[in-house]
């Protein structure tokens, strides 16, 4: 089984805001108008099918009634350097559904269903109307294991290669760099968890990660860049900025 | 072309979803990723000579822990969904402009401040100059249900002429054909000092609250489009922001 970086979440508060800064600040072009219920997304591909999708939440009155607390918001009202950006999620990709299915029963846990055609609104949609037509595991409906912490990657299966988020046409303008890939990747936890989580003898065999022992998650994403200096994008991940994980039910 | 109008403003609870509504409703396209501040607004451009509607909504659930009255109409307005929520009125210069301050007893929103963070931005950078009466610092009139006027310099960045995402069995807009408004013909007239705003602005009233209540687009080669949602007053009333 192959195991590649499909994507990175950066949760922000303001999306608009959030992608007009990260393009000041590395020259990465995005493009807009990608959405699923109440979230919505700007999307930065990275070169070699990958993307960061800055994702947040674009509906008040749907925010309202979301159960409290709330994992997500509480983690991006957490000020910091990045207007509260912080690094949501890492997304591995696996080449098959049944890669996908396998990896669903090691880790106890479901395939989430491939009804992209009978119920577009819960899927990703995009203002030419593409719904996007992928499936993720493990799901755990009645909730996650607690000897997994919240912060390790989900795995995706993206039959549309040429549709994928990394491989559409970002917005054109002035002094946009051109990205050549993910170098290497921060990540919270030890190289044992995620090994472990993974299925492989050594994850850094696998993806190229580097470990620094704070909270699971995401810390920094570096990208190389076309004739320039690679860019390196540091965020805190996710679970670094709450205290007591025991509060939140989703 | 003198006083005209410009754009529509269609409050949304969710802008995502109320353009792909929108689309599927009536065939025209839209363009993403202009913003100001916790506000994003998706753009339906209307055909010639320059209209849009702008699908208005919070995209920033943060903006919610400081709360203000003009939130807070926002918030009450989208609770049940998609309102009109204002009309904007567009003059040839500045010179025109003026004159609307001075019959307004206001002053002009000039888009002078440095901040770009005070203007709408685009995803390609650009920074949308516009000038505006009545002020800022008054309470908007949309909120009574009456129009605004602006003037836009740079015609050539408007909103109504940016290339749409392309779809499938997209329609061509040819143009507002005609608006239906709330109230009186006598009130806007009042309000504009002008004498016939129904001829000049191609609007019909219908004797319901203030606001917009429906718009008829032009569609090439096929049926007039009438775009039908309550007007903002419909869900709270003008006289809860009567001077």
């Amino acid at each position: 089984m192959k195991i590649h970086i499909n994507h990175f979440a950066l949760g922000a508060r303001n999306i608009y805001e959030a992608s007009e800064r990260l393009f000041k600040e590395t020259g990465l072009g995005f493009w807009t108008g990608e959405w699923v219920q109440s979230t919505g997304c700007h999307m930065f591909p990275l070169g070699g099918d990958v993307f960061i999708e800055v994702e947040g939440t674009i509906d008040a009155h749907a925010y309202l009634k979301m159960p409290k607390p709330n994992y997500i918001y509480d983690v991006l009202d957490t000020d910091n350097d990045y207007n509260g950006d912080h690094w949501t999620g890492l997304m591995l990709g696996v080449e098959s559904l049944a890669d996908l299915e396998a990896i669903a029963k090691r880790l106890g846990g479901e395939v989430s269903p491939d009804d992209s055609k009978i119920n577009p609104y819960n899927h990703f949609i995009r203002p030419d109307g593409y719904v996007m037509g992928y499936q993720s595991a493990p799901r755990y409906p009645n909730g996650r294991p607690s000897k997994w912490p919240r912060g390790l990657p989900t795995f995706y299966y993206y039959p549309d290669v040429p549709g994928r988020s990394s491989n559409q046409p970002v917005v054109a303008r002035a002094h946009m760099v051109e990205p050549t890939g993910v170098k290497w990747i921060e990540f919270g936890g030890t190289e044992e968890l995620l090994s472990e989580w993974m299925g492989v003898k050594k994850a850094s065999d696998v993806i190229p990660v580097r470990f620094n022992g704070k909270a699971v998650g995401v810390w920094a994403v570096c990208v190389g860049i076309e004739g320039k200096d690679d860019v390196v994008i540091r965020r805190p991940a996710a679970a670094s900025s709450i205290k007591d994980e025991s509060i939140y039910k989703t | 072309m003198g006083l005209h109008i410009d754009h529509i403003s269609l409050a949304s609870p969710n802008i995502f979803r109320s353009a792909d509504t929108l689309r599927k409703e009536t065939g025209l396209g839209y363009w993403t990723g202009e913003w100001i501040r916790d506000t994003a607004v998706h753009i339906v451009p209307l055909g010639p000579p320059g209209n849009f509607i702008e699908i208005s909504g919070f995209i920033d659930v943060h903006t919610l822990k400081t709360m203000d009255e003009h939130k807070q109409w926002i918030m009450d307005i989208t609770e049940t969904g998609d309102h009109f929520n204002g009309l904007c009125l567009g003059v040839d210069s500045m010179e025109e402009l003026e004159q609307f301050a001075k019959h307004f007893k206001s002053i002009i929103n000039l888009a002078n401040d440095p901040n770009p963070a005070t203007h709408f931005q685009r995803a390609n950078g650009y920074i949308l100059p516009m000038a505006s009466t009545p002020s800022y610092s008054e309470r908007s009139p949309w909120m009574k249900g009456l129009p605004n006027v602006y003037f836009y310099p740079d015609r050539t960045h408007h909103s109504s002429g940016q290339p749409v995402h392309a779809s499938e069995n997209m329609v061509r807009p040819t143009g507002i054909k005609w608006v239906e408004y709330g109230g009186t013909e006598a009130e806007m007239a009042k309000w504009l000092g002008i004498p016939n705003p129904g001829e000049v602005l191609k609007m019909k009233f219908n004797g319901k609250s203030l606001g917009l209540w429906a718009v008829c687009v032009g569609a090439e080669g096929k049926e007039d489009i009438v775009i039908r949602r309550p007007a903002a007053s419909d869900a709270v009333p003008v006289s809860k922001y009567a001077d």
